[in-house]
């Protein structure tokens, strides 16, 4: 849900350009750009923005708005995109917006920043996104070889983006994202049978409640891999000089 | 066309075979694993290291483009790449980068979907080399002591750009690598006869596609054995590689490649060695 504040109507041109950017680039998650700058000391808490979920007004009430010192150097991310947010005036659009030029200069990117998210929202994230990974590997195993299993295949997909979109910071996306590229590359999900769907279900249910270091990603990955899922599936016409 | 499978065999893979199990098309990979069969598959640390050289650095590469300012979208990057680069190891790159990135249904013309693509690469790149590491067995062998080879991605889960950096860095740091190997003395003193022996044969061969490989190998070698020490360097190595490979293989295992040149590199040796058909040969006969 955007919701957008009076203060945005009657914006310019380039405003309404970039406001339509923003929107676009956070098309799945809740955002309310009047009040972005205090909303994102609260992220922690508020795990809903992160689902994709609404923020109600109620809830918005609930956070404390922080004095405008405190927030000079404070950063707010989207997992989509990501912009600075200097609120020390508290209105977004007087302080932040950049020059007409700059904002369609190709050559001048928007800021990006790392997403860093709380263990906390991460763990909810995570345990969010597994659970509707496993319900449509379910599915799917229930399914295989039928034409019915292409609508599971699909919401399978488009949880596995979120993940990569969403949850960037969390290093359970390797694993996921290793399952993604066996199944998706060339519709090679239909290849696969039920007894290796069980076994992806096994794996990222085990791993799903674990603090995964790398090693325990590499361990991971390399479960799926003796699961018969080729994790690099891509193939590449190479030619050998044969000399 | 297609060798019979061999049974209880201890397959030593030379780089060409490794980036044709990994990368080759299905078909490929297919015939492969008929002719190994579930036999052991080794590698040396050597051959893993000419996996990251060809393959592995230019994929980084390819992602720090991408990261550029200056690059808006996976179309430019792609673009920029291809008219930029024509070299075999490296028109493979957007090949794969696209396959890849329409995997992840992301728009090549679409900005928002940069940092998204980013993320995708990174994790390929990351998992590419677990699997280099973990699909073959060692076959703890390397008396070059290469220092390059032991350049490993330490991974760092919020930070991967930082990885890639750190990594690219210390691979690339080709004086620091060679002062720490022993090519030199792997060429000049353990290996000198052979060495020399491979020059001779040179001088004797007619200049034909069959021996043009071995040839220009044999010709490196006689720059070494002439100029010494001095002559070997990274560069040197890569031009050598094949040569470093039969002499370093196991005698006790096949050597597994498709290049030519290992014909004449490994009858001196009495090493065991099978060469496999080129992709095309495979497609074609099926």
């Amino acid at each position: 849900m955007v919701r957008l504040n009076e203060s945005f109507t009657g914006v310019s041109d380039a405003r309404r350009a970039s406001r339509d950017q923003f929107k676009d680039a956070n098309d799945s998650s809740a955002v309310q750009l009047g009040d972005i700058s205090f909303r994102s000391k609260a992220r922690a808490s508020s795990t809903s923005e992160h689902l994709g979920g609404v923020t109600t007004g109620a809830e918005t009430s609930q956070i404390k708005r922080a004095e405008p010192r405190q927030l000079e150097t404070q950063i707010a991310t989207d997992a989509e995109n990501e912009w600075r947010v200097n609120s020390s005036s508290g209105n977004l659009f007087s302080e932040t917006f950049l020059d007409q030029r700059e904002l369609f200069s190709r050559s001048i990117p928007l800021p990006r920043l790392p997403v860093k998210l709380e263990p906390e929202a991460l763990r909810i994230l995570r345990k969010h996104f597994v659970e509707q990974i496993i319900r449509d590997l379910r599915r799917i195993e229930h399914y295989t070889g039928a034409p019915n299993a292409a609508d599971y295949a699909a919401s399978l997909f488009r949880t596995m983006r979120q993940v990569r979109d969403q949850a960037p910071s969390d290093p359970f996306v390797a694993v996921v994202l290793a399952l993604h590229d066996s199944l998706a590359y060339k519709n090679r999900w239909g290849d696969y049978t039920a007894n290796q769907y069980e076994q992806a279900c096994a794996i990222l249910a085990k791993f799903a409640n674990q603090e995964l270091f790398p090693e325990k990603v590499e361990k991971a990955v390399m479960e799926l891999e003796a699961a018969g899922f080729d994790t690099t599936p891509f193939e590449v016409e190479i030619a050998v000089e044969e000399e | 066309m297609s060798l019979p499978a061999t049974k209880n065999v201890k397959h030593f893979l030379d780089t060409s075979v490794v980036r044709m199990l990994m990368l080759g098309t299905s078909k490929y990979r297919q015939y492969f694993a008929k002719r190994f069969g579930n036999d052991s598959c080794y590698i040396s640390i050597y051959v893993e290291m000419e996996m990251k050289r060809s393959y592995l650095r230019n994929l980084i590469a390819f992602r720090s483009t991408l990261e550029l300012p200056t690059i808006p979208c996976i179309a430019d990057a792609l673009s920029y790449w291809s008219n930029k680069y024509r070299s075999s190891q490296l028109k493979v790159i957007p090949q794969l980068v696209g396959d890849l990135l329409r995997t992840h249904q992301l728009d090549f013309s679409r900005e928002n979907d940069k940092p998204k693509a980013l993320r995708a690469l990174a994790h390929y790149i990351v998992r590419f080399e677990f699997k280099l590491r973990h699909m073959f067995k060692d076959a703890s062998k390397d008396t070059t002591r290469c220092a390059r080879a032991d350049v490993r991605l330490k991974v760092h889960s919020d930070n991967l750009t930082e990885t890639f950096r750190e990594f690219a860095e210390a691979f690339d740091d080709t004086d620091l690598c060679r002062s720490k190997c022993n090519i030199d003395h792997f060429f000049l003193r353990r290996y000198s006869s052979e060495a020399q022996g491979y020059v001779n044969s040179m001088e004797r061969l007619p200049k034909t596609s069959e021996t043009t490989g071995f040839i220009k190998i044999a010709a490196n070698l006689n720059e070494v054995l002439t100029e010494g020490a001095n002559a070997c360097s990274c560069k040197r190595c890569e031009r050598v590689g094949d040569a470093v490979i039969a002499l370093d293989a196991p005698r006790q295992m096949t050597l597994e490649h498709i290049d030519r040149s290992f014909n004449h590199l490994c009858h001196p040796l009495n090493q065991p060695h099978q060469q496999h058909p080129s992709e095309t040969a495979i497609i074609e006969a099926r």
